[in-house]
């Protein structure tokens, strides 16, 4: 009998911000996780926990992330944030039911 | 996005060469939702042209836009609007329904407004997943100000009607605000759930950067809308004559660009006559889309001489495409939006000429300063292109047809 043995291995990205994400600083994370998209990275982990504010133009960076990957038939998932006012606009936005939202890097991980 | 069935869009609105508020906010989204590979098609349910506003295009879909087609289907002040929309609307079997809105689309009157307004959960009854964007809420409205009203017992009526189509227009799937702060009143007031935040977006974002010098010739002091509601140009001339009587400034020229709002009408031509002893008082008439970059590319600063808001200005967002200062009143729901967004500007005293004259002064006096409100507009504006909002629609749209398909999305 053959066994036939195929190792599968996901490569995921995960990118970690901090401070703020407004929109001054947002096209600088815009151009990076562009960068990575293009590289043909498409499984991507946002580590939110360090992000202290976050506008509309920081979530319009993680949207556009997520609608780029997912052309690809990658997905982003993010660690949810723990600033109190980067929480507000997702639930704003209602993004929070788009997103795959967790509470480690690693369970971001486990959901690819 | 995962590419599913693409999107057949019906959306409500007024539409270019129509010249209905939100006429221009219509004309950018649908101008970049024709760009999306999710998109197969947009019907826009226009109001019919008046005469002399020509005639609405049809355009073919080519490599990299849908085709878009225009059904002029209501009127403004009709009572008729809401049945008339339904009919086009089930004629056209779009997948879905975007309404482009604010509480005076369909009527400036009482009635025709509010029976207007009940035309989403007419679409909503017709099982078809409905997005109300609405640009103003009644909570924050000054009814008085903005034409509604004659005095406190009517604006208090207004207000109770207001309540019960605020109901009715959250009737909807979802309704999608350009504040943060009218998310939470309506969430709060009316215990919504399907509210949601939906910024208002910057329409050039694929400009080039803009020049931050001026053009020889006077200094231009611009103001750009439909006036003659809560949009009163007087304070801002008489804030002009007090600039120009200082005597040591470079010439002024004051442009009023735009028309008179709906339910106004005549206001701009009764100003000109008022002030027809001024000679560097300048009115446009209706700005045509190619001639917007002239009018602001030309202007040392744009005034804003609103009394109250109803909204996100899309006005403010092409002063910061066009990198350009702004002045503005110190009114609470308008300054939100600018600290929320990124913008700054002088700030007046609501229709008090002597503030807003200092205001201007700060602006045009001190060059330094002038470029510092200029550039910090201009990078506010690239934040968010309305090409994105348009992609946050879609996911919303593209959430309400998945509910739709497993049976989640109940009818009204």
């Amino acid at each position: 009998m053959n066994i036939a043995t195929k190792e599968v291995v996901k490569k995921v990205i995960t990118i970690c911000p901090e401070g703020r994400l407004d929109s001054f600083a947002a096209p600088q994370l815009r151009s990076k996780l562009v960068a990575l998209i293009e590289a043909g990275h498409d499984q991507i982990v946002l580590d939110l926990r360090n992000i202290e504010f976050m506008d509309s133009a920081g979530i319009a960076v993680l949207v556009n992330t997520l609608k780029r990957t997912r052309q690809t038939g990658g997905d982003t998932k993010l660690v949810t944030p723990h600033d109190e006012s980067t929480m507000r606009m997702f639930r704003l936005t209602q993004f929070d039911k788009i997103f795959t939202m967790v509470e480690t890097p690693e369970d971001a991980i486990n959901q690819f | 996005m995962q590419m599913g069935k693409r999107l057949k869009v019906g959306m409500i609105t007024t539409f270019p060469p129509g010249k209905g508020s939100l006429n221009e906010y219509a004309y950018h989204f649908v101008r970049h939702m024709r760009t999306k590979e999710e998109v197969s098609e947009i019907i826009i349910f226009a109001d019919d042209l008046n005469e002399g506003e020509g005639t609405y295009k049809n355009e073919p879909g080519n490599e990299t836009e849908c085709p878009l087609s225009v059904i002029p289907c209501w009127e403004f002040g009709r009572k008729r609007n809401s049945v008339r929309i339904m009919q086009a609307v089930k004629q056209a079997q779009p997948d879905v329904i975007l309404y482009n809105m604010q509480f005076a689309t369909f009527g400036g009157d009482r009635v025709s407004g509010a029976l207007g307004l009940l035309s989403p959960a007419l679409a909503r009854l017709n099982g078809i997943p409905t997005i109300v964007l609405l640009h103003n809420i009644m909570e924050t409205v000054d009814l008085q100000s903005a034409g509604f009203a004659s005095n406190s017992i009517i604006e208090g009526v207004i207000r109770g009607f207001g309540n019960m189509f605020t109901r009715m227009i959250l009737t909807a799937d979802i309704v999608a605000l350009t504040i943060p702060k009218y998310v939470e009143i309506l969430t709060e007031k009316y215990e919504a759930e399907n509210v949601v935040l939906a910024p208002h977006g910057s329409f050039e974002a694929e400009k080039p950067k803009p020049s931050f010098d001026l053009p020889e010739g006077p200094l231009q002091i611009m103001t750009f809308g439909k006036f003659g509601t809560y949009k009163k140009v007087e304070p801002l001339i008489e804030a002009v004559e007090m600039l120009e009587k200082d005597g040591s400034r470079p010439p002024l020229e004051l442009v009023i660009a735009g028309t008179d709002s709906p339910n106004a009408k005549g206001y701009l031509e009764g100003v000109r006559n008022k002030y027809s002893h001024m000679e560097n008082l300048r009115f446009t008439g209706y700005v045509l889309e190619e001639d917007v970059p002239v009018i602001f590319g030309d202007s040392a600063v744009v005034v804003f001489p609103y009394s109250s808001t109803t909204g996100s200005s899309g006005v403010l967002h092409q002063a910061g495409n066009y990198g350009k200062a702004t002045v503005l009143p110190n009114i609470g729901d308008f300054a939100e939006v600018i600290m929320d967004e990124g913008y700054t500007g002088e700030f007046f005293k609501p229709e008090d000429a002597k503030s807003m004259s200092d205001a201007i002064g700060r602006v045009i006096d001190n060059p330094e300063n002038r470029e510092k409100i200029a550039r910090q507009n201009y990078l506010a504006s690239q934040g968010l292109p309305i090409s994105e909002v348009v992609d946050w629609y879609i996911f919303h749209f593209q959430m309400l047809l998945e509910k739709q398909k497993s049976g989640q999305l109940a009818g009204v």
